[in-house]
């Protein structure tokens, strides 16, 4: 049970890194293209994007929303937060 | 044990992060979250845009008799109350049951502008949690990471 678990969490950390490290290394064009957007990414490549995330969320079909993957505002001017 | 964290450059400047599997069976919910680590927040909550990403229906959870302020305004606020959360360390996986807050704005009648406002406001992760590592935060070098102190 537990072997199964961990077998379970390491996956969804491993599809997180690999989604995260592709971000990174194209982020650059990334930028270019979909700035002030909102945009899915999985299995290494955008899916969707919009400016609006409800609607960049209906656009994706389950298959997507269920798979582990990552959704990023894109801006180039950067987030700044005061909390 | 040491959590590795790391540096989101899409914050100016580049703010702290970690991730976490988040499971709850009562909020049928399994999913990786992106927390940023934030000393100043009293507890975890769950965010807008995550909330939304993870499809998480509150109308299963309870309402918070507290409400909680200070992240851009006021929110309405549910509790998760068999909450785990799951760390990946160097040791294997940090496994822990936590209250878990979920906040929701309310946009109705918001322009686009105040929409995307709250909607770029990442999950927190806060000191009910941090309160058990200390924290390593390295700027400069890009690097960053908890670890578990007894």
């Amino acid at each position: 049970m537990e072997e199964v678990k961990n077998k379970e969490y390491r996956e969804i950390f491993s599809k997180s890194k690999e989604n995260w490290d592709w971000f990174r290394k194209n982020r650059g064009k990334l930028l270019e293209e979909y700035s002030e957007q909102f945009v899915l990414i999985s299995e290494q490549r955008v899916i969707a994007y919009s400016s609006d995330l409800d609607r960049l969320l209906k656009m994706v079909s389950p298959e997507y929303r269920e798979k582990e993957h990552l959704v990023k505002y894109l801006s180039k001017e950067g987030i700044e937060l005061v909390l | 044990m040491k959590i590795e964290g790391y540096f989101d450059p899409d914050f100016k400047p580049p703010a702290p992060f970690v991730d976490a599997i988040i499971i709850s069976e009562e909020a049928g919910v399994r999913h990786k979250v992106s927390f940023l680590i934030d000393t100043g927040a009293s507890m975890t909550i769950l965010l807008d845009k995550d909330v939304k990403d993870i499809g998480l229906d509150v109308g299963r959870l309870k309402k918070a008799e507290k409400q909680v302020g200070g992240i851009g305004g006021s929110v309405k606020t549910y509790l998760v109350e068999d909450a785990r959360v799951v760390f990946e360390s160097d040791e294997g996986f940090y496994e822990q049951r936590l209250l878990l807050y979920v906040g929701l704005h309310d946009l109705t009648g918001a322009n686009e502008k105040t929409i995307k406002r709250v909607l770029v406001i990442p999950s927190l992760l806060g000191r009910e949690i941090l309160s058990k590592f200390d924290l390593y935060c390295f700027p400069g070098k890009a690097k960053l990471y908890l670890e578990y102190s007894k």
